[in-house]
């Protein structure tokens, strides 16, 4: 019993002179803590993702994997695709994008592959990657951050979260502020219109764009109305009757870069014409307003919901528009500028089409 | 005496069953004249029955209508009532016949895999426009593709059927399995399509009926009288076939003509609906047990009733889909289902308490 009680006594002896001896400075006064001269230990910076994440800054990536093709595309933008290992399949512009390594689906990416090849993070779909997915990527210790780059109002932050996890603030910085000049411009233009009603397709026949879709914000970008802006849905599928009663002053239609009738590397404009009277010859169609006066804008979808869009799109609805007001404004040209400070392109190709 | 008094009872009998057979049709085809002006008279736009009318009238006196109404009635509302007429009754004859034919109840048109090689060609038209459009096709690349590829479902799943000698098992396992292949590879597809394509096929898949013209209306309506007039002039067959092959033989139907006929007659009236309008699932199922529930299975009967009823089946979900969230649209075999279903259930529980 004594044995036990002297074995007692010593160890609580050593863990006191263990505890003084970690810290001597550790019992002080709340007095002594505010008037030290020290100065206190910076916080460090910290950002979210879309899906409220927090990181904490510097990151110091070296290896990442992105599974999402527009923050692909900016990552490019920011000039740091040096530093990404792997994409998903479908991600193929810019032509670097080639020369990665592929990692599965955008939705669901290769998992094991993810993990065997231990990137510093993985950048996900917000909106879509598998949060099963991206739970065991997150439990084998890679972060994974997630943005969508689509929803323009959203697109500034996600650019800035981009820059600052990516050490390239300052191009990250100036690539807003490009984004915003116009977007202001515009904005200045339009401010004292009636704004026209317009209807807005995706990239489905009679899908538009209903309360905080990407395409609702373009056109509130531009001042314009959009006829189904107040839908609940986010891409709600319009009644064709609807439409035609509705008689909107303006369409805008959206064409997919995988129907490849639009885009960069295409000159010839017999596919985008084909579509512009496939659309204007259907039932009715003939007797819309926008149809008569042949107010009718298709984007190619590299500019629409995406952060060169999110400029882009509003200059050219804009334009198309209220072409009064912008008279001496030449989209194209705003279109080349950013391509070529950005991406380092010559405009080529059709990126909006209109009679 | 007692012979005679016999073949009385059972004249009365035929003659009761054949008055209730003519009444169901007749009473159906009210019901959907009835249904037709009530559909043509509501929608997402203000145009109701009094435009209707006047648009209408305006072809044969002097009425004048604003353009805008008359495109609505004539080049968007009445074209899809006719759709879903022709498109409902295509689906639910097509649904009797191979449900007859095969004499299980769980057939309908889309078990021999039609509707999946279908979705597999709509797709591959989808994804591959662009590397396609040499063709030419334009607009009508996705129904072409999905006739064309349902109609290739068929002739392999028959191929494979040939093998056994038109067994009705093999013909049904071979044709599910074939559906199986298709459905997969349309799952291929949707798993490389990107964010851009993939709402495109989904929204493929689940059917709908707008946008179609009255070409399609005349199309459909070609493609079901032909099929309606074999139909009917074989129905006596078909009721023979319901015997089984050994009794049907033996009272002199042809059994495996009759077989390979109404596998063409049923591909053929599925495979034109679904290119234009996608896969709108029960009609087929649900309409043709309706029908043999209130009039029983003589097919001379049932041809007609059950392709009434499957008229009325989709133009009555239509009609609500484009209506219920006006101007949204809902698909149209969301409700179809939600229709059809109940309705099922009651007439099997109705049944079984009698």
């Amino acid at each position: 019993m004594k044995k036990l009680l002297s074995i007692a006594i010593a160890a609580i002896m050593l863990l006191s002179f263990a505890a003084c001896g970690q810290n001597p400075d550790a019992v002080t006064s709340p007095d002594e803590e505010t008037s030290s001269a020290a100065p206190s230990p910076e916080v460090p910076e910290t950002i979210t993702d879309s899906h409220e994440n927090e990181f904490t800054l510097p990151m110091n990536l070296n290896r990442i994997i992105v599974l999402n093709s527009g923050v692909y595309e900016m990552i490019c933008v920011l000039g740091k695709d040096d530093i990404v290992i792997g994409v998903n399949d479908s991600t193929n512009y810019p032509a670097s994008a080639e020369t990665k390594e592929k990692f599965g689906d955008w939705k669901e990416p290769n998992v094991e592959k993810i993990l065997e090849a231990k990137p510093d993070a993985v950048i996900g779909y917000a909106s879509y990657l598998s949060s099963g997915i991206a739970q065991q990527i997150t439990d084998a210790g890679i972060p994974v951050i997630m943005l969508d780059f689509y929803v323009p109002s959203e697109i500034p932050g996600e650019v800035e979260i981009l820059g600052k996890m990516l050490d390239a603030e300052e191009r990250a910085e100036e690539f807003i502020s490009d984004i915003e000049d116009i977007q202001k411009l515009v904005a200045e233009r339009t401010k004292d219109v009636d704004p026209i009603t317009v209807y807005y397709e995706g990239y489905t026949d009679y899908k538009s764009v209903g309360k905080g879709s990407g395409g609702t914000e373009l056109m509130e970008l531009a001042n314009v109305k959009s006829l189904t802006a107040d839908q609940n849905v986010e891409y709600p599928e319009i009644s064709d009757e609807w439409v035609l009663e509705a008689n909107p002053q303006m369409i805008i239609k959206l064409v997919s870069s995988t129907k490849e009738i639009m885009g960069d590397k295409i000159t010839d404009t017999a596919a985008v014409k084909g579509l512009y009277s496939s659309i204007v010859s259907r039932p009715g169609w003939n007797n819309i307003d926008a149809v008569k006066n042949g107010k009718m804008l298709i984007l190619y979808s590299r500019i629409g919901t995406n952060p060169l869009g999110t400029a882009m799109a509003p200059l050219y609805i804009a334009k198309t528009a209220y072409p009064d007001k912008f008279e001496d404004i030449d989209p194209d040209e705003y279109l080349g500028n950013m391509l070529k400070k950005y991406w380092g392109d010559e405009l080529t190709g059709i990126w909006s089409y209109t009679e | 005496m007692k012979n005679a008094l016999h073949i009385e009872r059972e004249l009365e009998k035929y003659n009761a069953h054949q008055a209730k057979g003519r009444r169901l049709i007749a009473t159906l085809f009210v019901l959907l004249i009835v249904c037709i002006i009530v559909s043509a008279s509501v929608g997402s736009s203000s145009v109701n029955f009094e435009i209707v009318l006047k648009t209408l009238c305006s072809y044969f006196s002097g009425v004048a209508v604003e353009d805008v109404y008359r495109s609505i009635v004539m080049d968007v509302r009445l074209p899809r009532v006719f759709c879903a007429v022709f498109a409902g009754a295509s689906l639910s004859m097509a649904g009797l016949i191979m449900q007859g034919v095969f004499q299980n109840p769980l057939v309908s048109p889309y078990t021999l895999g039609v509707s999946n090689g279908a979705s597999f060609g709509a797709s591959l038209a989808i994804i591959m426009s662009a590397k396609l459009s040499f063709l030419g096709f334009g607009i009508y690349l996705t129904p072409i593709f999905a006739f064309i590829f349902s109609m290739l479902t068929m002739l392999l799943v028959y191929t494979i059927s040939k093998l056994t000698n038109h067994d009705t098992r093999t013909l049904i396992l071979s044709g599910v399995a074939i559906g199986y292949l298709f459905s997969a590879l349309v799952s291929a597809l949707k798993y490389i399509s990107d964010v851009q394509s993939l709402p495109e096929l989904v929204f493929w898949s689940m059917g709908s009926l707008s946008g179609l013209k009255w070409n399609v209306v005349f199309l459909l309506l070609m493609v079901f009288a032909v099929c309606f007039v074999i139909s009917i002039c074989k129905g006596w067959n078909l009721n023979v076939m319901a015997l089984g092959y050994e009794e049907s033989t033996a009272l002199g139907v042809d059994y495996r003509k009759m077989l390979v006929l109404s596998f063409v007659v049923t591909t053929i009236l599925t495979a034109t609906s679904v290119a234009f309008t996608g896969v709108i699932g029960f009609v087929g199922l649900i309409a043709p047990h309706v029908t043999r529930m209130l009039i029983g299975g003589d097919y001379r009967y049932c041809i007609p009733a059950s392709a009434l009823m499957g008229s009325l089946l989709l133009l009555i979900s239509d009609t609500l889909a484009r209506t219920m969230f006006s101007p949204v649209e809902i698909p149209v075999g969301i409700i179809t289902s939600f229709i059809g279903v109940p309705f099922f259930l009651y007439l099997i529980v109705r049944r079984r308490k009698v």
